[in-house]
């Protein structure tokens, strides 16, 4: 079991050299330069090439994406437009994204897979077609249009809430985590819906019921174990919907966050800047995808005896 | 001779009863039905766009009128310039609907050829499933964000955008499909008696896997739908003012105040189509599977 989770954990670095390189590519590949897109449209071509060359946007591509690699390393990357050491940014900007994604995610986990086994306990009840029509109702209505309902109710009409940045504290973070929670509930409840159903019709359902189970240990003991694995994959692709969906909730919102630093710097061809967040947040999906994994080690058998 | 008449019979009778029933009961479902009217209207909007409205209307601006409400004239009122939104939500049917579309089909082409080859030549197999790893660990937005940046937002790129983040999804997604039928008996029985593989996979593991793939691709047509207007929301994708639901959206965030229509009325777009294209594919995938016959 130990061996199989170093193994799991050892895997990531390839990966995570894999989605640098790709990165890196796109960025360095494609028509444009730092320069033309930093600098006045009026600036000399002379004065462009002195830029790109003074920010390492020059040389052979080898040798950039070791220069990339050694700054990584050492802890020292430096932003093409503020010359400045971006990881003192990456500080104050990752928890903001940290926070809001972390919290939606947690929050649209937890009220989707309770409602999803809600409906399938009370399967054809009122309760669960009500939920079916409010799921596939917003299972249509994506984070920013959810965003821009909110900002248009509670900040323009009630002027309730903020409608952008963070200055009026804990009242900043409700609308963003709003949007991200609402949008990804449907989805995780239609389908611990649908797994928690097909696991409630199985033979050793009858069987747990007939030796005199209580309901609760049939269904929370018996059922749930079973459909938690498609439960737990699925929730992995929320987590990373939700990662996606906070960098525009971000933007709608103007908080300065991952996705909004690295929105900017895509719009000025900063190599590093965005070459790092890109890191950061696959990083973090790695990490979802690796305690997934290790997840379904634990609780399916058959993975663990494959790894004994 | 008669017995090929008789086979033929046999046939017909059972081909049609099949779709008679899945008709039947994708019929016999209200939400279906109801995606299914709302689709053929956006279908109509999208073939008669130009009759409905004018092309004209979508930029020319009437400067008695800004800012209007709805009325017969302006069905669903004007902007702050005086352009009527009635005619631009017809017209940006065609681009926001058409990038959902086309997004969808060339990476289903492109995802379903991958997953053939993974499901039939086991060493093509380990290889392309490690590059499709790779790709699935590249948050899909921030693929999506990095290509619109570089090669700006077009219809085109957007198109072209959409399908690269999408085809490592359906490559997975096709070729579990694909793994289960080939591992059926009966492709046991059709490889042992000496069917080649084009007949194999034309004959064999498409039919049985087609209903899956469509009710799959009707899915990511919303799902599309809905990126390629969130991208041109955040100004990433098709720009102002090009009537694209996402990019009226953006450009009407700015009248937040004066003019809410201005962004309900893209909103509620987006939404019911998106509703729409999910109910149909809710309810065709019932219809299709033989188990919910009742």
């Amino acid at each position: 079991m130990g061996k199989y989770i170093i193994k799991r954990i050892l895997y990531m670095i390839p990966m995570l050299f894999c989605v640098i390189l790709v990165i890196f590519l796109i960025m360095n590949l494609t028509p444009g330069d730092p320069a033309s897109n930093i600098l006045p449209i009026t600036t000399q071509q002379s004065v462009k090439d002195a830029y790109n060359a003074s920010v390492g946007y020059t040389g052979p591509l080898g040798l950039r994406f070791l220069n990339y690699l050694k700054g990584l390393f050492s802890g020292n990357i430096l932003s093409y437009t503020t010359r400045e050491n971006i990881f003192g940014e990456l500080a104050i900007r990752f928890p903001i994204t940290l926070r809001v994604g972390l919290i939606g995610f947690l929050l649209a986990a937890i009220i989707g897979v309770s409602l999803g086994i809600l409906s399938a306990v009370k399967q054809y009840s009122f309760v669960d077609t009500a939920l079916t029509v409010v799921a596939v109702f917003f299972g249509s209505v994506p984070a920013f249009l959810i965003a821009t309902a909110g900002v248009l109710l509670f900040s323009v009409r009630l002027g309730v809430l903020p409608s952008f940045g963070l200055n009026a504290g804990i009242k900043s973070y409700i609308m963003p985590v709003a949007a991200l929670t609402i949008s990804g509930i449907p989805v995780i409840s239609r389908m611990t819906r649908s797994s928690m159903l097909s696991a409630l019709n199985q033979d050793y359902i009858r069987t747990a019921r007939a030796k005199g189970c209580s309901e609760r240990r049939v269904i929370w003991n018996h059922a749930l174990k079973n459909a938690s694995l498609p439960i737990i994959t699925l929730l992995l692709t929320g987590f990373a919907g939700v990662l996606g969906g906070s960098v525009i909730v971000e933007q709608i919102f103007s908080l300065p966050g991952i996705g909004l630093y690295m929105l900017q710097a895509m719009n000025a061809k900063n190599v590093p800047v965005v070459m790092t967040c890109a890191l950061l947040l696959a990083f973090i999906f790695m990490v979802a995808m690796v305690l997934m994994d290790i997840f379904f080690a634990l609780i399916d058998p058959k993975i663990r005896a494959r790894y004994k | 001779m008669r017995e090929k008449k008789l086979k033929e019979t046999i046939q017909a009778t059972r081909t049609r009863s099949m779709a008679r029933d899945v008709v039947k009961r994708f019929f016999r479902n209200k939400a279906a039905v109801f995606g299914l009217i709302v689709i053929l209207v956006v279908l109509f909007f999208i073939i008669f766009a130009n009759v409905i409205a004018p092309k004209e209307l979508v930029t020319a601006y009437d400067v008695r009128a800004r800012m209007a409400g709805p009325s017969a004239e302006h069905l669903f009122g004007t902007d702050n310039i005086g352009r009527d939104t009635f005619a631009r939500i017809v017209h940006g049917t065609r681009i926001t609907v058409g990038i959902g579309v086309g997004a969808t089909l060339l990476s289903l082409v492109l995802g379903a050829i991958l997953a053939a080859v993974c499901a039939l030549f086991r060493k093509a197999d380990m290889v392309i499933m490690r590059i499709v790893d790779v790709w699935n660990c590249i948050p899909a937005i921030l693929l999506a964000l990095v290509l619109l940046a570089v090669f700006g937002g077009s219809v085109g790129n957007l198109i072209a955008t959409l399908a690269i983040v999408n085809i490592p999804g359906f490559t997975a997604r096709i070729r579990s499909v694909l793994l289960n039928i080939v591992e059926q008996d009966y492709i046991q029985a059709a490889r042992i008696s000496g069917t080649g593989t084009g007949r194999l996979v034309l004959r064999h593991i498409l039919p049985n896997a087609v209903n899956t793939i469509i009710v799959d691709a009707t899915m990511t047509i919303s799902a599309m739908m809905l990126s390629a207007a969130g991208l041109s929301f955040i100004g990433m994708g098709v720009s102002p003012p090009s009537p694209e639901w996402g990019a009226m959206l953006n450009y009407a965030t700015e009248y937040y105040r004066t003019n809410p229509m201005l962004l309900i009325i893209p909103g509620a777009a987006v939404v019911i189509t998106a509703l729409a294209i999910n109910l149909f594919g809710d309810g065709l995938r019932d219809a299709l599977d033989p188990k919910s016959l009742k």
